[in-house]
Order: structure tokens, then C-alpha cells, then sequence
């Protein structure tokens, strides 16, 4: 077996890919042109938004902890730059702003759980509560607009084929990589599997929390854009479906809820899985009603399947086994 | 000027003293071993200079100037390191990783230096034997490998002083061969090392002198030339061994020969090993050793904690494969650790005490005043909070829960952890009235003491001494000592590998 096989079977984001393969041929055959250009890039312009909440959400996870609070971020950043943009700033300050806002309630959450010791899960809970309450308070019914430019920009290829949407997703993978490269990437995973050990080993364990939520707004915030490109208007509810969905889609990619495993393309594999899932229900045009409950039903396959592949390699490992004899005095 | 100085340090536990006035000095490249058994403050010694636990008082002096820290990576600034068998390592790293985390190496300000993190790796690697490991995760290494890997971790920090906590009880002797030339090295470069362990070989091979603790007290510090290993087990052991002495031989019942419980090559997952037990009816056994070697494994696998496992109870095979199977069958399982794994604890008294019996094997309900007097539990009334009673008091309630069952066989792990003494001489009173009612009773401690006070009075007793996954010694009747289970539980020859 060489390497690049080992290495592939062996990588945390694996089953979710397989998982996207085989919905992928199951797609093929019940939604027309489904390989088409076409169909891709437009699949691309509904969900990059999902795509990089799952990637925001997996920076948070890995560290241990839970950010309830990108739904709200993203209500929050689309509601103040379609207002902005409505009371004649130009559009580029509007997404300044917006994003600053999701860096700000990510300040926000740092500052509560990594110095403040708050609980992520209660901590969070109350944040998106607040960037919601502040979204509806801003913009107490959907409306509004941006630039046609935009939208259109949004929904088109760049440098000829590249779908737009591709690039957001870009930058958020460069934000990644940045992170992977320094110290704190190291830290991060550690943090993730024992925070007593790794406080134990000198490092500042309290900031790192703090920067996974400050990258998690971040990042949130640019799905928000992307996602305002989609709509094209203000929504004050827009974001309440992302938080759970992107839990789950981290899921699918085997990020650990444990933390200190999985990584970012887990998570991107994870949505894809979650859009292609979507776009299937609506293609076979199931009634509205049972739309809820069919979508359940394959999230709950998908993670399920998720799960069973990583206990699969696990059993089939090429690594030795773990358990060994903690005494001396075997030959 | 020593390198190091500990001037009357305390510490206590509630009510359990770990430290008393304890003092010592360690001077400049010196190698000293650090002896005690179980319960001797070695340990909260260890944790005290490396910033971890903080004594209640005394003074501590690093290089003539007082050592205050706060925290273990205050002390690690001070290059004051500890290294110890509760590993730091995090398992999803790779060994490299682990290696440098405690000081990234830098490229610019902001990014890790792959490469001299790799090379920093490789030199160290390769003074330990390791260089093949690199890149490889660690929870891929087996535990003697990641032991080496701790103790590397500590040296790339750059010691002045290393604690060393019975690191080597998990190496081969090529890995010791190594560990010790590397300390040689340290010492010769001016480190002060304090090396915690219990086995007397590789005292005596590196060591210059010898600290010995007994009770949370330094008794002596000697150099190495002027004691030998008979000398020093004199001294871990000098108790009084009046304790105990009185048999009260009308509590127990007839001898009886029929086995009750035998279990036959049960292994132990954590150390590879098998191990087989047959106990009688009424019959209390005491399994004893140093910590961690397997006592607790061999009693929660017993309980079905560790997955499936195949015994004969009451002259019937039974396949435990889960812990329900096993508590209706008549096994009972108390723990030492209350919190986590014996209350409830914002129930009810009440509510405890039938957990087991009416939750869990839907038997109809205890005469719960009965068995609360009997037993001496002060209590307000039955409908408060079992948090609310002393230690003591709740794990009386506890067994409660279980002999209330009438279990035919009771398993304890170090059921009297933090409990007063008056309160432990009841929980043993209550083990040998049940074993006089026909049950096994087992209890593992870490208290030698203890085995010998709960053992000694009852005829039909035993200890089992534990080393290393195995029961390397039995003890009965008159031969039930103290110094008889320390002895058995140091290895005397300390070879390992053989």
C-alpha cells in the first residue's frame, strides 16, 4: 500500500468524502444536468454560506468548545450592511462594519468563556440571542437591498470559470492555513484533546479559546456576505437555520464535539454532504410538509454513517493497537 | 549555598495530614532518590516544587532566594521541571509536536519553524533511542515508548532542577540503560535531580544519596554508600505492628471450604497480564501494592467495568458483560471515589440507599431505619441530602445500598479513601460482618495499615500483594504485617526486562 493511499483511508475527513460520492451518484441520476457547470455553480451560490459557518464552527470544536452563536452573527452582519448600504454608505464600508460586527460578538464570546470561564454552551447561547435581538431591533422586517452589482458579481464566474462563490471559500481555507502555521494551530488541537495537560506545558490556554471565537465571528461573518450576495436583501431571521446545521455538518466530517480531532475539509466535506442532501429533496420535489422530516432523516444517515466509517478504520487501522502492556517486563 | 531547600513544608487534605514539616536540601549536580511507600508524601512533595500544589507552610529556597510560584508553568520558567508517570503528552500530537510544545520554535514572529522544530526533535529522539519515531502520533506508541518521550519533553526544557516520578517503572532496561546515562549527564552539568521511585536497582546504580519518607515525614537523608536495601525497607516500615493484634475469632464463621467466586486467567488489559483468584465462602481478601499496579484494574474488570469477563459464582458459570448482569447476580461494588461514583449527591439519604435494591433489581424496599441505625449513620431524617453528611457517614450509606441487597460478593476500591478513623473501624466492622454471614469480601486500599487492621482480627483472611499486574505474594494469618506487604510490594531485585 503506498503512502497517499494510507494517508487518504486514514484521514479524518475520508468517510464524509465518500459520503459526498455516493450522494453525488444518487444525485446523478435524479436531478438533471447535475455534473453540469451550471448546476454546480449554482449549488456553490446557495450554499458556500453553509459551507463556511461549518469551517467557522470547526475552529471552535477542535478547541473543545461550541459557538451557538454564528446563526445570530449572521442574521446580525446581513441586516447591518443591507441598512448601511440602504442609508447611502458605500457598499464596501457597509461590509466593513458588518464584518467588524462579527468580529465583535466573537470578541464577545472570547472574552466570556476564555477569561471569564463562562461555559461555551450557556456563554453563546446568550450571545446569539443578542446578535439576533440586535438584528430584529435593527431591521424589525425583512427588506432592503444591496447593489445589483454585487449580486450579480456574486452569482457569476470569476477569471472566466471560477464560480465566485469559490473565492470566499478561499479566503476562509486561507484563514485556516494561516492559523495551521502558527504556534497556535498546535495549540488549538492540543487545547482540544486535554486543556489540564496542555495549561501543564506552558501554554496560554485562556487565549486560545479567545482566538477560536474571534475567528469563529470572523469567518461567520464572511458566510453572512456571501449569503447576502445569494438573497441580495436583509433578513433579520436569515442565520437562525446555520448554527445547528453547521454543528452538524462538522460532524459529518468527523470533527471531533470532543475536540482536538478533525479538520477544516471535514467540515467543508460535511456541508457539501448536508447541500447535496437539500438540493435532492427539492429536486424530487417532496411536499413542503415532509421536507423537515426527510432532510432530518439524511443528516441523521449521513452523521450516522459518518460515525460508523471512523469506527471502521479504526478496526481495519494500519497502526498498532493502542493497548499496550503499561509494565516492563514482557520480552 | 544548596540548589534547592525545603524548610518545614506542610500540607494537609481535610483532614488527611500529606506533609508534615518536611524538610530537606538538594545541592548543585546532585542525584538524589526519594523513597516512601504509599501515602508517604512523596508525591504532594514532587507537586509542591514543581508549582502544582501549594504547602500550607513552610519555606521553599531555589539558589538561596525563596521559591514562590503559582502555577507548574511559573516553575517551568524558573527551569524548575517535573516529569512524571501521570504523562503530559497529548495523545493526538505527534511525538515532534509534543516535544516542542512547551516552546515553539519561531520562524518570524508568528509562524512555527517546521524545520527546527523537526531538528530539535531528531537530536533529542536520538539521544534516547528514538529517532524512528518521529512524525508518528503518540497514541501510536506503546507505553514505554511515550515514557521516554515524557522524559525527553522534560529535557528539552533545559532542567536546573528535574523531578522525576517513578518514570522508569514503565521502561525496558535498554530504555533504563539510557534514561540513567542521560541523568548522568544532567548531574554533570549541574542539574539537581530528584528521582522518586521504588526501585531499588536504579537507586543504587545513579543515585548519590537517598531521602526516605514515611507518613508525610522526611525521616533521613543518607548517602548512598553508607545503606543497603535491607536497611532502607527497615525503614519504610518501622510501624508499629501492635496494630491489629487483638483476633476477634468468635466473629468468624466456621471454616468453610466451598468456593464461592473463582475467576480463572481473567486478563488485565492495561498490562497484558492474567491473573486467577478462588475465594472461599467468607472469606475477606485484602489486595494490596504499590499504587497503580493493577489493584483497581483487577477489581472493576472483575466487576465487569472493563468489558466481558468469565467467572463462577455460587457453583454457576456466568458470563458478566455488563455491569447490571453482574449487580443481579450478586456482586456489589464500592467505590472510594463518593463523588463521582457512590452518591447521589443532591439526593436523598433514602433515595440512595434504595438505588441499587429497588432501581436496579426491583425488589421491594429496605428497612431503611433499620439498616441506618444498625450501622450508626447520624443522620437528621432519611428525606435529606446525603451531601450533607460527613464522608464517612455517606459511605456508610453506600454500603448500605449494598448489603441491603445481601450481595455474595462485595468488591471495595479503597472504600475508606478520606473517611475518618472512627468511621474506617466501622466500614471494617461491617466487611467482616458480612463475610461472617457467608459472603466474599475484597477490598482493595492503598493504606497497607489499613489491610492489616481489616485482616488481622478475622480468621478466615487473606492479602494478595500486586506487582505489576500480577499477585506476586500471598499472606496469612500470623504473617499478615505491614513490613511483610511492603516488602512484597517493592521489587527487591528491581531487574527489569529479566
Amino acid at each position: 500500500m503506498n503512502t497517499f493511499k494510507r494517508k487518504l483511508l486514514n484521514w479524518s475527513s475520508f468517510p464524509s468524502l465518500v459520503l459526498i460520492i455516493a450522494l453525488s451518484v444518487i444525485n446523478s441520476f435524479l436531478i438533471p444536468h447535475f455534473f453540469s457547470m451550471s448546476y454546480i455553480s449554482s449549488f456553490l451560490t446557495s450554499y458556500t454560506p453553509l459551507i463556511i459557518v461549518a469551517m467557522a464552527q470547526t475552529f471552535v470544536l477542535l478547541g473543545r468548545g461550541i459557538d451557538l452563536s454564528v446563526g445570530g452573527i449572521i442574521s446580525l452582519v446581513n441586516v447591518i450592511v443591507v441598512t448601511l448600504f440602504g442609508q447611502g454608505w458605500s457598499f464596501p464600508s457597509a461590509i466593513a462594519v458588518g464584518i467588524l460586527a462579527g468580529i465583535i460578538i466573537g470578541v464577545l464570546n472570547g472574552i466570556v468563556i476564555g477569561f471569564l470561564r463562562v461555559t461555551p454552551l450557556l456563554a453563546t447561547l446568550a450571545t446569539t440571542s443578542v446578535a439576533a435581538g440586535a438584528a430584529l431591533w435593527i431591521m424589525p422586517f425583512p427588506g432592503g437591498s444591496v447593489p445589483i452589482e454585487y449580486v450579480m458579481w456574486y452569482q457569476s464566474n470569476v477569471i472566466g470559470f471560477l464560480p465566485t462563490p469559490l473565492l470566499f471559500i478561499i479566503i476562509s481555507i486561507l484563514i485556516w492555513f494561516i492559523w495551521k502555521a502558527t504556534p497556535a494551530g498546535l495549540q488549538l488541537y492540543s487545547m482540544g484533546r486535554d486543556i489540564q495537560k496542555t495549561y501543564v506545558s506552558g501554554v496560554p490556554v485562556v487565549w486560545i479559546q479567545f482566538y477560536t471565537y474571534v475567528s469563529s465571528g470572523f469567518i461567520s461573518a464572511i458566510a453572512a456576505i456571501a449569503l447576502t450576495g445569494n438573497t441580495g436583501a436583509g433578513d433579520p431571521l436569515v442565520g437562525n437555520t446555520y448554527t445547528l446545521f453547521a454543528v452538524a455538518a462538522a460532524v459529518i466530517g468527523s470533527v471531533s464535539l470532543m475536540g482536538g480531532s478533525g479538520d477544516i475539509f471535514g467540515a467543508i466535506f460535511g456541508a457539501v454532504f448536508l447541500g447535496l442532501a437539500f438540493s435532492l429533496i427539492y429536486a424530487i420535489q417532496i411536499p413542503s410538509t415532509y421536507q423537515d422530516l426527510t432532510s432530518g432523516v439524511i443528516v441523521l444517515l449521513g452523521i450516522i454513517g459518518a460515525s460508523l466509517m471512523k469506527k471502521r478504520k479504526r478496526t481495519f487501522s494500519f497502526k498498532p493497537s493502542h493497548i499496550k502492556p503499561i509494565g516492563g517486563n514482557q520480552p | 549555598m544548596p540548589l534547592f531547600e525545603c524548610k518545614h513544608i506542610s500540607k494537609t487534605y481535610g483532614s488527611v495530614v500529606a506533609i508534615q514539616e518536611a524538610s530537606f536540601s538538594l545541592e548543585k549536580g546532585e542525584i538524589r532518590a526519594v523513597l516512601g511507600g504509599n501515602g508517604s508524601g512523596k508525591s504532594t512533595l514532587a507537586k509542591i516544587i514543581g508549582g502544582a500544589v501549594k504547602p500550607d507552610a513552610g519555606e521553599l529556597y531555589f539558589k538561596g532566594k525563596p521559591f514562590e510560584v503559582n502555577s507548574p508553568s511559573q516553575a517551568k520558567k524558573l527551569k524548575v521541571i517535573i516529569t512524571s508517570q501521570e504523562l503530559s503528552l497529548l495523545t493526538n500530537l505527534t511525538v515532534e509536536e509534543n516535544l516542542v510544545l512547551p516552546s515553539i520554535p519561531r520562524k518570524g514572529r508568528l509562524f512555527i519553524d517546521k524545520n527546527a522544530m523537526k531538528a530539535k526533535a531528531s537530536a533529542i529522539l536520538e539521544k534516547i533511542g528514538l529517532s524512528s519515531e518521529l512524525g508518528v502520533l503518540v497514541e501510536d506508541l506503546p507505553a514505554n515508548k511515550q515514557f521516554m518521550v515524557e522524559f525527553a519533553k522534560s529535557l528539552l526544557q533545559e532542567p536546573e532542577i528535574l523531578v522525576i516520578d517513578e518514570i522508569t517503572s514503565a521502561l525496558f532496561r535498554q530504555e533504563v540503560e539510557i534514561f540513567k546515562n542521560i541523568v548522568r549527564e544532567l548531574s554533570a552539568k549541574g542539574c539537581g535531580i530528584l528521582f522518586i521511585s521504588h526501585r531499588m536497582s536504579e537507586i543504587f546504580s545513579i543515585c548519590d544519596s537517598v531521602t526516605v519518607m514515611r507518613n508525610g515525614s522526611v525521616i533521613d537523608t543518607f548517602p548512598i554508600s553508607e545503606v543497603n536495601e535491607d536497611m532502607l525497607v527497615g525503614m519504610l516500615t518501622a510501624y508499629k505492628e501492635n496494630i491489629g493484634g487483638q483476633t476477634k475469632e468468635n466473629r468468624a464463621i466456621e471454616q468453610s471450604d466451598r468456593v464461592l467466586l473463582s475467576v480463572k486467567d481473567m486478563t488485565l488489559k492495561r498490562f497484558g497480564t492474567r491473573v486467577s483468584l478462588d475465594a472461599k465462602q467468607g472469606e475477606v481478601i485484602g489486595i494490596a501494592g504499590l499504587q497503580g499496579q493493577g489493584q483497581s484494574d483487577f477489581v472493576r474488570t472483575l466487576y465487569g467495568l472493563n468489558g466481558h469477563v468469565h467467572i463462577r459464582l455460587d457453583d454457576k458459570e456466568l458470563q458478566i458483560d455488563s455491569v447490571h448482569k453482574s449487580v443481579q447476580e450478586g456482586l456489589a461494588f464500592l467505590s472510594g471515589d463518593r463523588e463521582r461514583e457512590g452518591t447521589f449527591s443532591v439526593r436523598s439519604i433514602a433515595e440512595n440507599l434504595e438505588a441499587v435494591n429497588s432501581s436496579a433489581l426491583s425488589r421491594k424496599a429496605l428497612n431503611q431505619k433499620r439498616l441506618l441505625d444498625s450501622y450508626g449513620v447520624k443522620y437528621d431524617n432519611a428525606s435529606q441530602q446525603i451531601r450533607n453528611l460527613s464522608g464517612g457517614n455517606q459511605q456508610k450509606v453506600v454500603i448500605a445500598r449494598w448489603t441491603g441487597t445481601n450481595p455474595k460478593v462485595l468488591i471495595a476500591d479503597d472504600p475508606t479513601k478520606g473517611i475518618d478513623v472512627q468511621a474506617r473501624g466501622d466500614v471494617h466492622e461491617i466487611f467482616g460482618d458480612l463475610a461472617a454471614s457467608g459472603s466474599v469480601v475484597i477490598m482493595v486500599s492503598s493504606d497497607d495499615e489499613e489491610l492489616v487492621h481489616l485482616t488481622k482480627p478475622l480468621k478466615n483472611s487473606r492479602i494478595m500483594v500486586m506487582y505489576d499486574g500480577k499477585f506476586v505474594k500471598t499472606l496469612m494469618g500470623e504473617d499478615i504485617t505491614v513490613h511483610n506487604i511492603i516488602s512484597a510490594s517493592l521489587p527487591r531485585e528491581g531487574v527489569v526486562g529479566k
